[in-house]
């Protein structure tokens, strides 16, 4: 099974690179695509800079910024283009740690799609901590799938099961609409337990953001 | 403020947007079937905003007291569709621009530019 590590990069300079190289040193014959949305620092001409020999890296960009959901699409597109039968997402900022791609990928042997989950102890922010578990109890009654951490973006999955769940979010609240669809269309998964590293308090989701995930609910919940 | 000032607010305000809309129209920024409709709605708006009292029948029948509530549920209901509309014209172009921008970033790692 051929699988592509797709990396949504928007102003990650300072991490983006270092990222990469993880990727690259876990496997050696992993293939990487690099989606840079419309990031308004130097992290495309740094990328294109640090990778341009590297066969291994395919890096696109798009002109304006678009949001992580088109990014993972345009990652997508490449990937099932240059002959991929699976994709696993990672984000760029270094809190999704790339030691655990092997088990992602050998997981997708066996489940059309491998979510990745952070243990929520009481280290991470309340506000995560309780959200998330709140928004987890409201998915779950309501598409009748149990999850232990909704809003990871460490994921993966196979290219047959990918019309199935494919997402219309373009900002945040993909990973809550991936797993509706999931919960909807009865699709068997497993979930991978990953670090809990939390780099910018300012970023990922925001309250702002988790009510705006909770007004697309309806949406999802009768959209066939 | 008496009912002649509010007449004179609305009218003032009617006569701008009809300003804007014709100045709109001439740089062909609108559509004519758009200026016209527009047009239309906005002499209608200068029309009850002179004659209040015209709608008074139709006030009546609706059990509405007052021409101000009727103008207020009015201007909802059309804020409403207008919203609406907008909304889905918005969601429209950003899947399209969300194509276009997506189809020059595989054009341009296929050509490797």
């Amino acid at each position: 099974m051929k699988v592509f590590i797709i990396v949504p990069v928007y102003n990650e300079e300072n991490r983006a690179v270092e990222t990469i190289n993880q990727i690259l040193k876990t496997d050696k014959d992993l293939n990487i695509i690099v989606v840079d949305d419309g990031s308004s620092d130097n992290s495309l001409k740094i990328l294109e800079n640090s990778f341009k020999n590297n066969s291994r890296i395919v890096i696109s960009s798009h002109l304006i910024n678009l949001g992580k959901g088109a990014a993972m699409k345009t990652g997508l597109k490449m990937a099932w283009e240059l002959g991929g039968d699976a994709v696993v997402f990672i984000d760029a900022d270094g809190q999704h740690n790339p030691k655990y791609l092997p088990k992602f990928i050998n997981a997708l042997e066996k489940f059309p799609i491998v979510f990745g989950y952070r243990e929520l102890n009481k280290k991470s922010p309340w506000i995560r901590r309780n959200g998330n578990k709140f928004a987890g109890w409201l998915i779950g009654s309501l598409f009748n799938i149990k999850r232990k951490d909704l809003l990871c973006g460490f994921l993966g999955f196979r290219k047959d099961i990918y019309k199935k769940i494919t997402w219309k979010s373009n900002r945040y609240g993909i990973e809550t609409e991936m797993a509706t669809k999931v919960g909807k269309n009865k699709i068997p998964f497993l979930e991978v337990k990953i670090d809990t590293i939390y780099i910018d308090k300012y970023k990922g989701v925001t309250i702002f953001d988790a009510l705006k995930i909770l007004v697309k609910i309806p949406f999802w919940y009768f959209n066939k | 403020m008496n009912i002649i000032t509010l007449q004179i607010v609305l009218l003032v305000f009617a006569i701008f947007m009809a300003y804007s809309l014709f100045l709109h129209w001439k740089k062909k920024n609108i559509s004519n079937k758009s200026f016209f409709f527009w047009m239309i709605i906005f002499s209608l708006f200068i029309f009850i905003a002179i004659f209040p009292r015209i709608l008074e029948p139709l006030l009546k029948e609706l059990f509405i007291v007052r021409v101000m509530d009727l103008g207020m549920i009015g201007t909802f209901m059309i804020l409403t569709y207008v919203s609406i509309e907008n909304n889905i014209k918005i969601k429209k172009m950003e899947e399209q621009i969300e194509k276009l921008v997506r189809k020059i970033s595989l054009e341009k790692v296929k050509s490797g530019k």
